[in-house]
């Protein structure tokens, strides 16, 4: 998938994977890469640039094996966010559906 | 690509950064690389799932840059940087190039004076053709000692060498970031 593109719509899968269930960098590297091939080191730079905008908050969790693990929490803030993105994602996304519709019925007169 | 190779690649390009938020960002994948490894990934698998580096760190930068309004606006800190390179270059004119040029003249007639004393007892032959034995014995063990003193100055001289090459490295790099703004820590 194209690099500009897949970069925005990630921002917007991780805060919803987070606002489902709070987890590690870990955790939600494999959770996206399982569906959506990604860099997954280039997560944690979005991760942290998330936190300091205020959209996510982190708080270090026990873990049975292995030191504690920083797991992201969404903020209120982040929700709202969140929310918007989706918004806009649907408008784009919806946009999008019938600009290919038209132009494959175009296609097959 | 290790592990290791991969940390030491990081943060050699996130070296602008500042060192708490390179250790933030290191101590990250650090975890990453754990839980890794708990799972029964390689260090290879690992890294190839994380990908270049280089995205990683120019994400990185790219995010600092845009938080940080002092490192922000090309022009304003270009001109920033061509202001402090005239002003350093006249500065370094005017107080800096007499005296290192003269320590650096000095450095070299002290090596002249070094090898003339190590290699005067030749010398001293000389003094046989002219003035005759007694003469020469007398000459001859001056110059031995000359020699020792020599050999001695040498040894100290190229300490100082070296300990001005540093100095001399070290201004030049100060000058270079000074101009360009990078930070070290």
């Amino acid at each position: 998938m194209n690099v500009q593109f897949k970069k925005g719509v990630l921002e917007l899968c991780v805060l919803v994977l987070i606002d489902t269930k709070d987890q590690y960098g870990y955790e939600l590297a494999q959770n996206i890469s399982k569906k959506i091939e990604v860099a997954e080191g280039t997560l944690y730079p979005l991760l942290r640039r998330l936190t300091k905008e205020g959209y996510l908050s982190t708080y270090l969790g026990e873990s049975t094996e292995g030191p504690p693990r920083k797991y992201y929490s969404i903020t209120a803030e982040g929700e709202q966010y969140m929310n918007a993105l989706i918004n806009e994602w649907k408008q784009f996304s919806k946009a999008v559906d019938q600009f290919i519709k038209e132009g494959a019925g175009h296609g097959e007169e | 690509m290790v592990k290791n190779e991969f940390f030491r690649k990081l943060n050699h390009l996130l070296r602008e950064l500042p060192k708490k938020e390179r250790d933030e960002i290191l101590a990250d994948f650090e975890e990453h690389f754990t839980i890794g490894f708990n799972e029964g990934k390689t260090e290879e698998e690992i890294i190839q799932e994380l990908g270049d580096p280089k995205d990683i760190a120019n994400a990185e930068l790219a995010d600092y840059d845009a938080t940080n309004p002092a490192r922000q606006g090309g022009a304003t800190s270009a001109t920033r940087s061509l202001l402090l390179a005239i002003v350093l270059i006249f500065f370094n004119l005017v107080v800096v190039a007499g005296p290192a040029f003269g320590i650096f003249f000095g450095f070299i007639g002290l090596w002249f004076g070094a090898i003339c004393m190590v290699i005067s007892p030749l010398l001293s032959l000389l003094s046989y053709f002219q003035s005759g034995f007694d003469a020469f014995l007398f000459t001859f063990f001056v110059s031995l000692a000359c020699c020792g003193v020599g050999l001695l100055l040498s040894i100290a001289l190229i300490y100082i060498g070296k300990f001005l090459w540093y100095v001399c490295a070290g201004y030049i790099r100060f000058t270079i970031d000074l101009i360009t703004g990078r930070k070290r820590s």
